[in-house]
């Protein structure tokens, strides 16, 4: 076949590069499309009286009736609007703890044991929450390894933390520190390696020592870092998570850890009213940005940085 | 040059590639040519001889997936029928109703699954099988056949369609009653080895029982009988709601439980609503006296059920809560050493009723309880309705609860017995007959296990008289021996000495079956969402009753838990279900049945 001329003498329009960046995201945007925004389409449920099973072309329009039945159960809204906040606060009160990891992992002189502290603390992050329990239940069961050692010891009474409604708060937070502690600190360890060496090269010339130059260099890089994962906890604030305190529900802590994910499964699949669910998440998700871009706001006012 | 080499090596690249995608496409022509072939063959004859799958859901079996037991592979033989089991708990039955994913043959449990039967209806899910009935379903008509005109009537959601074909039914023979090994279903069991080495104190009142469960573990704790590890007297677990606190002590006080939160007053002939009744916070009281006694293990309320489990079978428990579980516990530990070890039913434990003794007549079977449908999303419907339908035949029902003729058990001139080997096995392995498939489908047959059948026998050969003796424990014998001395009597297995006690008028137990609690109608969507409330509230009121210290603390508690309730619009559901069964009562007269 004869060639084109023209063609073969390799003059082609060059695509601007801007145009071939899109295209490349294209896919990432259809995935985006189908999985976040197309689901919304079920919030549409939530103004139905919708039954599972049934075409939502079968069942009633009841305009925002769901929302007042949320609003007529609203003691109980409260009590898992106390338990969500709650325990996000404490989540967020225990984010420096990352930052103060992170730091010191950074002062480890040995390069292997600084790895095993790493892997070892990263590690709980991929066991699942079942297993999680599991272990719990191993360790602080009346038969467990906590209430043997108090046993041997000649202590009887020894607290059934997973049953305990007083300290059911700070159980839950502290595995849930335990699990994540190593996970979270990565981040900042990634942004300390970042820090420009020659800054600590400077102050060791000026006769910084270790406390100081933590206190003067590292901690100061980290600003950004942290408050831009501040800010996406607090806009985070009522998604704390679900497997965690599916797992460790039970009555005797369902009081305090009944949580506004644990509330909309138990609505929507333990009851089966699907609309009220539903509309529960809309609640959660239109909070949630409201509360992101107040947070973000104020970042912009106080620091002079955001994020969105 | 380098250029050119480049050249070379990216042409000889792309012949390379060439080839071997032409030879690819020669293989993969050919290799379709022969598919065809042979799915020509099978189309012009031996379809038939492939094997269908039907999917069928089942909470019973251990391994979901395609069965792939001795006999689900008879039931392939027979119909060339694969069952591919769907299995999961009432969150997956409720998720797949919603996707429209419910498996070809279901069964429904309105109280589990949470999913009203009419609602299934009405959401267009379910085969309304009357056509293949008349065509395929020759045992379903023939058997139990009051079964279809319940299933139009009270399960149709008023389409006069058969959408729904109940199970288990069973027709007692009044002279020869049908008396339980132990105990039918639920009831409070407890180790008689340790009730016995304190001497077998006397018991009058459920105080009395209390009492008794403290001694029996200051004993067993005294002499150490759990390797070590801790035993309390009652444990119990938290994934099943408050099953374990009220069920077995309401049926012990002549009480059935019903559908949406109901209990029958057999005393009483009336239906109450179980949060508000006496016998659920009785109950309630009981676990609460337990529990500042210190003979209530406070895991109980943290512990998932496969705890509990475990925690039976390793003896630090001394009070279950059916014979079911007990009857599995028992054999666990015989196979774990623990030959002196078992679990009975005390004839007095404080309660006037042992729930039980006989089986009590079941001609509509479950009614929607259990009740089998076939769904729309059924690509084979006649076959699905042929497997149905062997299900409801005598020969199914031997099948599903004995095993296979010839291999499990055989016919001696008229007298089917089960084989030496089976009873051997089943005696020493615990899951030897879930792995041969005995009794895993019994949820699809019409007939009950201890239907007697055609030929005398009942469906389940190992619950005929004779092998109940013949396969009597140790210390099922020490417990029969024991009150044979005290009652006089001659007892060949534990089920006679309640029996007896019964015949004598010193026990009482449920035996006259009530029709119109099964013909009740299902309530609304409405009711079914309060009730699904109310429960999630009362999971957490129920055990909040039970771990309040004094009595006054139990009453404030009792008080505030009503009112949260009523807050929950309880009465109102209350009302609509009592009217539901009002209607109902009306409705059993013209029903024809008694």
């Amino acid at each position: 076949m004869r060639k084109t001329p023209g063609v073969s003498g390799g003059v082609r329009k060059k695509m601007p590069e801007g145009k071939k960046f899109f295209l490349a995201s294209i896919p990432f945007l259809i995935l985006v499309f189908a999985f976040a925004y197309v689901p919304l389409m079920g919030w549409a449920y939530a103004f139905f009286d919708y039954h599972p099973g049934m075409s939502l072309f079968d069942c009633d329009f009841v305009g925002l009736k769901t929302f007042a039945k949320i609003w007529a159960n609203k003691e109980e809204l409260f009590r898992v609007m106390r338990n969500t906040l709650a325990l996000s606060f404490f989540s967020i009160l225990g984010m420096p703890l990352a930052v103060i990891f992170a730091v010191m992992l950074n002062e480890i002189k040995s390069s292997k044991f600084r790895k095993l502290v790493q892997t070892t603390t990263t590690l709980p992050n991929f066991i699942s929450w079942i297993v999680v329990f599991t272990l719990a239940f191993a360790m602080f069961s009346t038969d467990g390894m906590v209430a043997g050692v108090f046993r041997a010891i000649g202590v009887d009474k020894v607290v059934n933390f997973l049953g305990d409604n007083k300290h059911a708060w700070l159980f839950q937070w502290s595995l849930a520190t335990w699990k994540c502690l190593g996970w979270s600190a990565i981040i900042y360890i990634a942004t300390i390696a970042g820090i420009d060496s020659e800054l600590y090269d400077a102050a060791h010339v000026d006769g910084a020592n270790r406390m100081q130059t933590i206190r003067h260099i590292t901690i100061p890089g980290l600003y950004s870092t942290f408050f831009v994962q501040m800010l996406l906890a607090i806009s985070n604030m009522l998604s704390n998570g679900f497997e965690q305190y599916f797992v460790f529900y039970n009555p005797l802590t369902a009081d305090k850890i009944e949580v506004l994910d644990y509330y909309v499964y138990k609505i929507g699949v333990l009851t089966n009213d699907y609309p009220q669910s539903i509309a529960l998440g809309m609640a959660k998700t239109v909070i949630s940005v409201i509360l992101l871009f107040s947070a973000n706001q104020l970042s912009k006012r106080v620091r002079g940085e955001s994020i969105v | 040059m380098k250029r050119r080499m480049k050249k070379i090596t990216a042409l000889c690249m792309a012949a390379a590639m060439t080839v071997s995608l032409a030879a690819c496409g020669g293989g993969s022509s050919e290799s379709s040519k022969g598919a065809d072939a042979s799915s020509s063959a099978a189309a012009s004859g031996g379809s038939s001889d492939e094997p269908v799958t039907l999917t069928i859901w089942n909470t019973e079996v251990l391994q979901p997936g395609v069965q792939t037991n001795e006999i689900a592979k008879e039931i392939e033989k027979r119909f060339g029928i694969k069952m591919d089991v769907v299995q999961g708990d009432a969150q997956k039955f409720s998720i797949l109703v919603a996707g429209g994913d419910l498996p070809d043959i279901i069964y429904t449990n309105p109280a589990q699954q949470n999913t009203a039967s009419n609602n299934l209806i009405t959401s267009g899910q379910l085969l309304a099988m009357d056509d293949l009935i008349e065509q395929y379903g020759e045992n379903v008509k023939k058997n139990f056949p009051d079964r279809l005109k319940y299933s139009k009537q009270f399960a149709s959601n008023g389409e006069d369609k058969v959408y729904y074909l109940p199970v288990r039914a069973y027709e007692a023979d009044e002279e020869h009653p049908n008396i339980s090994y132990s105990i039918e279903n639920i009831g409070l069991m407890t180790r008689w080895d340790i009730y016995q080495a304190i001497g077998c104190p006397e018991i009058q009142t459920t105080d009395d029982y209390l009492d008794v469960l403290k001694q029996m573990q200051d004993y067993a704790r005294e002499k150490d009988l759990a390797d070590g590890k801790q035993i309390y007297a009652i444990s119990g677990w938290s994934d099943w709601g408050l099953w374990p606190w009220w069920l077995s002590n309401a049926r012990e006080m002549g009480y059935m439980d019903l559908a949406n939160d109901t209990i029958f007053n057999y005393d009483t002939q009336s239906v109450e609503g179980l949060y508000t009744s006496e016998a659920f916070w009785e109950s309630l009281k009981f676990y609460n006296k337990a529990y500042n006694m210190g003979i209530l293990d406070p895991e109980a309320f943290t512990m998932k059920n496969d705890q509990y489990w475990e925690k039976c079978k390793n003896g630090q428990v001394l009070m279950a809560y059916a014979s079911w579980q007990t009857e599995n516990i028992n054999r666990s530990f015989v196979s774990d050493g623990h030959e002196g070890w078992s679990f009975q039913k005390l004839p007095y434990d404080g309660y006037e009723y042992i729930s039980g003794i006989v089986s009590t007549n079941a001609p509509l079977g479950g009614g929607i309880e259990y009740a089998t449908a076939i769904t729309k999303n059924c690509k084979n419907p006649e076959k699905a309705m042929q497997l149905i339908d062997f299900f409801n035949s005598e020969e199914g029902a031997r099948l599903i609860y004995s095993g296979i003729e010839g291999t499990h058990w055989t016919d001696n001139d008229g007298k089917p017995q089960p084989t030496d080997e089976f009873i051997e096995k089943s005696k020493s392995d615990s899951n030897y007959k879930d792995n041969v498939g005995v009794n895993l489908y019994n949820k699809l047959c019409a007939f009950m296990d201890i239907q007697v059948l055609s030929d005398g026998y009942p469906a389940d050969l190992m619950k005929s008289d004779e092998q109940k003796a013949a396969n009597i424990s140790d210390q099922d014998k020490s417990y029969c021996d024991y009150y044979a001395q005290q009652e006089g009597g001659d007892y060949q297995y534990p089920g006679q000495v309640l029996y007896d006690m019964w015949q004598k008028g010193k026990v009482k137990t449920i035996t006259d079956y009530y029709l119109y609690p099964t013909l009740v109608q299902s309530p609304s969507e409405e009711t079914l969402n309060i009730i699904a409330q109310c429960d999630q509230y009362m999971n957490v009121q129920g055990v909040n009753a039970i771990m309040t210290g004094t009595e006054d603390e139990f009453n404030a508690c009792k008080e505030e838990t009503l009112k949260g309730l009523e807050n929950k619009n309880y009465e109102q559901a209350k009302t609509e279900i009592a009217d539901l069964y009002a209607k109902a009562e009306k409705e059993a007269d013209a029903f024809g049945m008694k």
